[in-house]
């Protein structure tokens, strides 16, 4: 076998790492071999690990430790740990009666809500949300913000988090755990789809299917189900904060629906199109504007009537 | 801060520890040739040795502390199995052909070489290779927990890349 170019263990390691210098690289990249590595890279990112349940496993060292410590703890101190016990159940006991007499259990909970205006939040944790239109944050003001971050959304959203403890986004399509970063998420209808910006993300589907994402690099979660053959190219942030939506192989449903959103219409169809993909973005600031960017493109004949658009075919 | 806590005895910065190391110290187990069920069981042994020696243990050393005692008790453990990591990918991406100067092959076809092609890689090699494509490592992390230099990851690296693309290129 003819063996091109011989490059060095070293220099090609540091290839994946993007440490090697302008001329290293030019050299690399006009090689045969190139092609390949570049193939095994992509499709090597791809691969995944088994399911990882952390709540079963740290439940269960929980117990074990405790087990493990129990030799060790003398008579004496077992009588404070059953008064500390006690002590959190009447505790617990208490709260409870709280809740139900007084205070309003959903005082704890706060939720945000946008309709035709986006909006910027502060956590308590100071770290940032800024929420499209039509979308909607939960997070209880109750937790402890040190130990658990988790926010609920539904819509699209984009975050800035700081660095701390680990953060979370739940969605009904899955659940998004960062490490101190930036990314976008828009869940509508089903389909959720996340950015990430700065920093690394991990993305859990309903079946427990991981990926982690780094700057540049997006997933998307089809009914409850990861796909991360999807690759669209990214700006340097969102672009619905500099007044468009864009798309990359969404299901013209999901543009639909954001149309409607973002100008408070209604789109008039009169069949599916949740087959028909769009790749491509639309302006805020003009429903004619707008339409033609989204129809034009789809060869797609419409009208607009008062607060509706009605899509002809 | 995690960092500000004199050691991991404190519940809270233990679990926090969890959070953070358990999966992806569960994940370096399976590259170097643990079957998962095992894996967590380890996992689990080593958090408990973490715990019991928690007041001589500073937040920024746990995490190497953890991966010397996982790979030490996975050595003095029996069976070695071929890992052969699975796709997240799923869905509806259309398949295309492979086509690069050194050969032409379906996507499918491709995905099972590399696959095959992984499972053979020697632990040392298929353990950083993973960590830094499937774990999305820098280099600079995956030696501070190998307990090895940033140069000896490159070279491990390089040469998984090339022993992957001669065992996909090779029998075509």
């Amino acid at each position: 076998m003819k063996e091109e170019g011989h490059i060095d263990d070293e220099l090609l390691g540091r290839w994946l790492s993007g440490e090697m210098t302008p001329e290293e690289l030019a050299s690399f990249e006009s090689s045969d071999s190139f092609e390949t590595y570049r193939h095994i890279a992509e499709f090597s990112s791809k691969l995944s690990t088994p399911s990882f349940d952390d709540q079963a496993l740290f439940d269960k060292i929980q117990v074990n430790k405790r087990r493990a410590q129990a030799p060790v703890v003398k008579m004496r101190n077992y009588r404070w740990v059953g008064i500390a016990a006690t002590f959190i159940v009447l505790i617990g006991i208490g709260s409870l009666f709280f809740v139900d007499w007084g205070i309003p259990a959903q005082d704890a909970v706060l939720r945000v809500s946008t309709d035709a205006e986006t909006k910027e939040i502060v956590l308590p944790s100071k770290s940032k949300v800024n929420l499209n239109v039509a979308s909607t944050i939960e997070y209880d003001r109750s937790t402890n913000w040190e130990d658990e971050r988790v926010v609920e959304l539904k819509g699209e959203a984009y975050f800035d988090v700081t660095k701390g403890r680990p953060f979370s986004v739940k969605t009904s399509s899955g659940t998004i755990s960062v490490l101190g970063t930036e990314f976008n998420i828009r869940e509508r209808n089903g389909t959720m789809e996340i950015s990430c910006y700065e920093g690394k993300v991990k993305v859990t589907d309903t079946k427990s299917q991981s990926v982690i994402l780094t700057v540049g690099e997006s997933a998307k979660i089809v009914n409850g189900k990861l796909v991360t053959s999807w690759t669209p190219e990214l700006e340097d942030e969102p672009t619905w904060f500099t007044g468009e939506s864009s798309f990359y192989e969404a299901s013209l449903e999901n543009v639909f629906i954001e149309l409607e959103n973002q100008y408070g219409i209604d789109v008039q169809r009169n069949q599916d199109y949740s087959n028909r993909l769009y790749s491509g973005a639309f302006v805020h600031e003009n429903l004619e504007d707008a339409s033609k960017m989204v129809f034009l493109p789809m060869q797609i004949s419409y009208e607009i009537i008062g607060d509706s658009l009605i899509v002809i075919k | 801060m995690i960092e500000n806590e004199k050691d991991v005895c404190a519940e809270p910065v233990f679990q926090r520890v969890f959070t953070q190391y358990g999966e992806q110290l569960r994940n370096f187990l399976i590259y170097r040739g643990s079957e998962a069920g095992q894996a967590e069981d380890i996992v689990q042994e080593s958090f408990i040795k973490l715990w019991e020696n928690c007041a001589k243990v500073i937040p920024s050393k746990a995490k190497s502390y953890l991966y010397t005692l996982a790979s030490n008790a996975f050595k003095n453990d029996i069976a070695h199995m071929k890992v052969r990591m699975k796709y997240a990918e799923s869905g509806v991406a259309e398949k295309t052909n492979i086509e690069t100067p050194e050969f032409k092959m379906e996507e499918d076809e491709f995905k099972e070489r590399l696959q095959n092609a992984i499972a053979e890689l020697v632990p040392t090699q298929r353990e950083v290779f993973l960590m830094n494509r499937i774990d999305k490592k820098k280099y600079a992390e995956i030696a501070e927990e190998l307990g090895i230099s940033v140069k000896a990851v490159e070279k491990r690296m390089g040469k998984a890349l090339k022993i992957l693309r001669s065992k996909i290129k090779e029998l075509k």
